[in-house]
């Protein structure tokens, strides 16, 4: 658990990235399978590369709330005003994140409905719909402090006992 | 997400004041009550302390706020002392 929370900001922004798309991506590579009308094995093909997808998925969830912990909540007590400043600027970064992200649905449907006529909405979105609402809006807060938390100082990803290098690092 | 404006840097003799004493980032942590690494983001200047903290340290090292915590590139402390010797000896 200690060394999720060292985790380089690079590697913190791969996982978010991988869990976010991960699971879309399984809709979209049906989809696509689909529509080209793809033959029986081709689809057997995709369905372990689904499960992989969906697996990513979860550990990702797991690897985000692990990394920030309790860390994105504002309000948690334990929290020094440093970690507090972050988790308040990550939950204002989620809003704006989840603002876009409806300003753009909403204008790509519609595009979608001006140019090909109306959306039958049916009962297989439910699961999308519900994962989304369920899974992503909770964890986006946590998602957006492990992507702009920045990286730990060096000598406390060895130890927390560094008390002779970095003399006057800061201080010119 | 765009990041915020940078704060303006704020330089500390942190690090020395903590050799000085003995003190790993987790026993002035301790001390002042923050996350261990806060510290450490404090010495590499890449966080700003509230008021609050930066009298909390001082007050903890015994020394006024401003021989911490400087908007300026704080001078070594030993060039400092070994000036000040010198313009005593010449005053003498």
């Amino acid at each position: 658990m200690n060394r999720l929370r060292t985790t380089s900001r690079r590697s913190r922004r791969l996982i978010v990235l991988g869990t976010f798309v991960a699971y879309p991506l399984v809709y979209v590579g049906y989809a696509l399978l689909s529509r080209a009308g793809a033959l029986p094995p081709v689809s057997l093909l995709w369905a372990p590369v689904a499960i992989i997808l969906m697996f990513g998925f979860a550990a990702g969830l797991f690897v985000i709330y692990a990394i920030t912990r309790n860390r994105a909540e504002p309000e948690a007590l334990e929290l020094d005003e440093r970690q507090r400043d972050l988790a308040v600027h990550a939950r204002a970064l989620s809003y704006g994140v989840l603002l876009a992200v409806i300003v753009a649905i909403t204008a790509a449907w519609a595009v979608y409905v001006t140019t090909f006529g109306p959306v039958v909405l049916g009962a297989e979105l439910l699961l999308p719909v519900a994962i989304v609402v369920g899974i992503y809006l909770p964890v986006l807060p946590s998602a957006v402090l492990a992507w702009i938390e920045p990286d730990a100082p060096p000598e406390d990803v060895a130890g927390t006992n560094g008390t002779t290098s970095h003399v006057g690092g800061a201080a010119g | 997400m765009s990041p915020r404006k940078p704060e303006p840097r704020l330089y500390n003799r942190l690090a020395v004041l903590r050799a000085e004493r003995g003190l790993s980032r987790q026993d002035l942590a301790d001390a002042v009550d923050v996350n261990y690494q806060t510290i450490g983001y404090l010495e590499r200047g890449e966080y700003n302390p509230s008021l609050e903290l930066a009298f909390k340290i001082a007050e903890l090292f015994g020394v006024p706020i401003e021989a911490v915590f400087s908007r300026e590139p704080l001078p070594p402390m030993s060039a400092r002392l070994y000036g000040r010797q010198e313009a005593d000896a010449e005053s003498a």
